[in-house]
Formats: structure tokens, C-alpha cells, sequence
């Protein structure tokens, strides 16, 4: 059963398709990529994922159910740039659980562990905007991990980080899997798309173009689009 | 040059007068009803205007920016035909009061404030309206985080606003009729006013003392919003 369900969504802006009749499921539990070029529709799907943009039209549905605001609070987003809020790194962590009404005992804790598993503990007073890009993305990891979601969306996680930090992000990513989360990711990086997914959507230009089994995407694409998208005919 | 040196040496000696304290304390007086009144309502329509999108924004948004350079003379004219006793809100009795002129001066400033708190909420909206609905929060939520990032915005837009409705002259004058009877509680004189008439009567000594404290008043702000902006930022 699918966690997570998408039938038929299309995205316009005035008159540009963002998306068109996108259909596919996320299963529970699993890392699923959605990979394509510049363009092809990644973030707008996962904006409509996270709630924070409506479809024109279609359906989407959480655990069988149609989405709701309820929902909001199960599933969290981190932005392909990161967004500090004025204050300190503890204090931007510590953001969600204000939304959630914790104790300020549990929520010290819960922001203090999140702060841990991305290795940021040390950098709790800094101010969060004088942080840099990698040190950023950590923190909004752990501002995610803080909202404890059953779904975590990764707008191209790892871009413009360097392979340390790259690596650091996708062993958490691989974490959090293996702690039960489901993550949906978006990328156009072919070697990560393959390192890090199970299943694979690929989109081009707002439709959506092969959709399995990462193996089976990078080893027979169904799709000639795909096929040129993993040879590298298009970027 | 030594009609201006003697001129700055008398006016630095007249700043402490009673007369300059009364003007300078009712000019402040005045200008900060008129942010007080614009601030009511400008305040909210910026921080939607800069929330929301929709279609037509621009040209709300041009409609607000090109009331910015509305001719104050013209502005005060126009309440002068309305306020008069003949005119449509002459039963109200505004004419030559210090409410009238805050009134005026409210109109006139309301559109510095919208299009600055707007434009410094718009810059930070998007985004932090994005990151509070993903971490859970809801619409009111996202509302008091974006107006919270975009303080030093609001800061400007409400300093902005009080250095222009202090230092306009035309709704002074027209709508307020620059009244000054010593003693009186229904005195209108203000600071341009009356820079204007002790100009025009050739006491140029009473104009720069008045000039030079409209100047550390407009000054003095500016500065004190400058630090408030930059604790805002942090």
C-alpha cells in the first residue's frame, strides 16, 4: 500500500504546464527519487507533496485518505536553499516544536538530539544566518528531523555542498530510512539518484517519463527520454 | 556669509525659547497622530500586500508607489475644499486643527508605508510562509514569523512616514492655516509653517532655529531607526 498517492496531478502557471497527469505511489518506508533536468517539474511536485502549493487539478492521497491540514504535520520539506530565521541555531530548530506545543524539557531535548545526529551540537548558540551553505543545510536537516514527520522531502539535497558534507547528508538520508522514515527526494544528479533511491520517478518537462526499481531505470530505461536522460544527452 | 554666521549665532540662542519648544513639541505631536492614523491601516495593507499573491498585485502595488510622490500642496488643497465648512466633512470641524492636519498628513504618508513595509515583507514572505507551513505551523503562524523577519522593514516604513509628514508643508498650511495666538490650545503652527512665515517676514534668525531643529529631529530618527534596523536584523 502506498503511503503517499498521486493520481492525475497537473500544475499550471497561467498558461505553462508545470506538470501534467502525474500519477505514481510512495511506499512507506522507502527512499524514493525523483530525478530530472532543470525544468522538468522536481520542486513544483514535491511544493504540491509538502502542501505548500495546490494542484490545478488530480488527486492526492495520504494513507488512502484525501490530503488535509492535518497532514501538514506529517510531512516536512527541507528547501533546496536553506531558510535560517533570525536567532540562534537552536532557536531555528527549535521552531517547529513550538507549532507541536512541547514541554520546554522535551523540546530541549528533542531539538539537542536532532542537532546531534547532523553534527551540529557544538554550533547550539551560533547565530544561524552566519552559518555557511553546508553548515546551513545541516540545520534545516535538523529543523526537519526536530518536526519528527513520517515523511521527509529533499529538495536536491546535497547541491552546491562539497563531497564531505555531500556524504554526511546522504548517510543521514540513509538513516533516517532505516529509522522508518520515508523520504522523497528531488535531484538531477544521476550518480546520487542511483547511490541513494530505491524507486525512481524521472520527469521531463512536467510529465512523467519511467517510474521502477532504480536498477531497472539505470539499467533498461523504458522510456527514450530516460534512456538519453541517463546517458547524458540531456541536462 | 556673515549675515549667515550672525543668523546661526541668534538661532542657536532662540532654540530654547518657550515659542520654538511649544511649535517643535506640537509638530511631533501632530505627525506622530498622523503615523498613529496611517499606521492603522497601512501597517496591515502592507504586510498583506506583501504576503498575498494575486492577480493584479502590480498594480495595486504601482497604484500605492505612485502615490508616494503626490504633491502635498495639491493633497492639501484638496482637503481644504472637503474640510471647509462648505464642503462634504465640514460639520466634523477638522479645518484648521491639529487633527486635521494629522488627518492630511495621514494620507499622505500611508502610501510610504505600504509600499515599504510591503516591499521588505514581500522580499522575506515567500520563503519563511514556506518553511513555517512544512514545519507545521499554520497561515497566522506563517503571518507573525514573516512580519518578525521583515521588522527592520516595518522600522523604516514608520520612520520614513514620520520624516515626511514632519517635514511637509503644504497640508500644514492649507489645512491647518499655520493659527498661533500665545496661550491658545487651539494653535496649528508647526515647524514648516513657521519656518515659512518668519522667512517671508524676513525674521531669518526664529527660521533657522526652527530649520536646524527640524533637521536634528528628522536626523536624530533617522539615526535611532538605523539602530533599530540593525538589532531588527540579528
Amino acid at each position: 500500500m502506498a503511503l503517499i498517492e498521486l493520481r492525475g496531478v497537473e500544475k499550471r502557471f497561467h498558461d505553462v504546464i508545470a506538470l501534467n497527469d502525474i500519477t505514481f505511489g510512495v511506499k512507506e518506508g522507502e527512499i524514493f527519487g525523483v530525478m530530472g533536468a532543470n525544468g522538468a517539474g522536481k520542486t513544483t511536485l514535491l511544493r504540491i507533496m509538502a502542501l505548500i502549493e495546490k494542484p490545478t487539478s488530480g488527486h492526492y492521497f495520504y494513507r488512502n485518505e484525501p490530503v488535509n491540514e492535518a497532514i501538514r504535520k506529517k510531512i516536512t520539506m527541507v528547501f533546496q536553499q536553506p531558510v535560517m530565521l533570525k536567532g540562534t541555531v537552536f532557536d531555528n530548530v527549535a521552531l517547529p516544536l513550538r507549532f507541536r506545543n512541547l514541554r520546554n524539557s522535551d523540546a530541549e531535548e528533542r531539538v539537542i538530539s536532532a542537532l546531534k545526529l547532523v553534527g551540529m551540537r557544538k554550533h547550539a548558540h551560533s547565530d544561524a544566518r552566519s552559518l555557511s551553505g553546508g553548515e546551513k543545510k545541516k540545520v534545516s536537516i535538523a529543523r526537519a528531523i526536530a518536526c519528527d514527520p513520517e515523511v521527509f522531502l529533499f529538495d536536491e539535497p546535497t547541491s552546491s555542498l562539497d563531497p564531505s558534507s555531500t556524504r554526511i547528508i546522504e548517510s543521514l538520508m540513509r538513516r533516517l530510512r532505516d529509522m522508518g522514515k520515508t523520504i522523497v527526494f528531488a535531484t538531477h544528479n544521476l550518480f546520487q539518484a542511483r547511490r541513494l533511491a530505491d524507486r525512481i520517478a524521472h520527469l521531463h518537462e512536467g510529465q512523467l517519463m519511467d517510474l521502477g526499481d532504480t536498477e531497472r531505470i539505470f539499467s533498461e530505461p523504458k522510456n527514450e527520454m530516460t534512456a538519453r536522460f541517463i546517458s547524458g544527452e540531456i541536462f | 556669509m556673515t549675515l549667515i554666521a550672525e543668523s546661526l549665532r541668534s538661532a542657536l540662542e532662540l532654540i530654547s525659547q518657550p515659542v520654538v519648544m511649544e511649535i517643535t513639541i506640537r509638530s511631533i505631536r501632530v505627525s506622530g497622530m498622523a503615523v498613529v492614523i496611517a499606521g492603522l491601516w497601512a501597517l496591515p495593507l502592507g504586510i498583506t500586500l506583501g504576503v498575498l499573491e494575486f492577480r493584479g498585485k502590480r498594480i495595486v502595488k504601482g497604484f500605492f508607489n505612485g502615490l508616494i510622490g503626490i504633491p502635498t500642496v495639491v493633497l492639501g488643497l484638496v482637503l481644504y475644499l472637503i474640510l471647509s465648512p462648505e464642503g462634504p466633512f465640514g460639520f466634523l470641524g477638522l479645518l484648521y486643527t491639529e487633527m486635521g492636519i494629522s488627518l492630511g498628513q495621514s494620507i499622505l504618508i500611508a502610501p510610504i508605508m505600504v509600499s515599504i513595509v510591503g516591499g521588505s515583507v514581500e522580499m522575506v514572505g515567500k520563503e519563511v510562509k514556506d518553511l513555517i507551513l512544512t514545519l507545521g505551523g499554520s497561515r497566522i503562524d506563517s503571518v507573525t514569523y514573516i512580519a518578525r523577519e521583515a521588522t527592520g522593514g516595518i522600522v523604516l516604513g514608520v520612520v520614513s512616514a514620520f520624516n515626511r509628514a514632519i517635514a511637509e508643508l503644504g497640508i500644514a498650511l492649507m489645512v491647518g492655516g499655520n493659527v498661533f495666538v500665545r496661550g491658545s490650545a487651539l494653535n496649528t503652527r508647526v515647524l514648516t509653517t513657521a519656518i515659512q512665515m518668519y522667512t517671508a517676514r524676513g525674521e531669518v534668525e526664529l527660521a533657522i532655529a526652527l530649520g536646524i531643529i527640524l533637521l536634528i529631529i528628522v536626523l536624530g530618527i533617522s539615526i535611532i531607526s538605523n539602530f533599530l534596523q540593525g538589532l531588527a536584523w540579528r
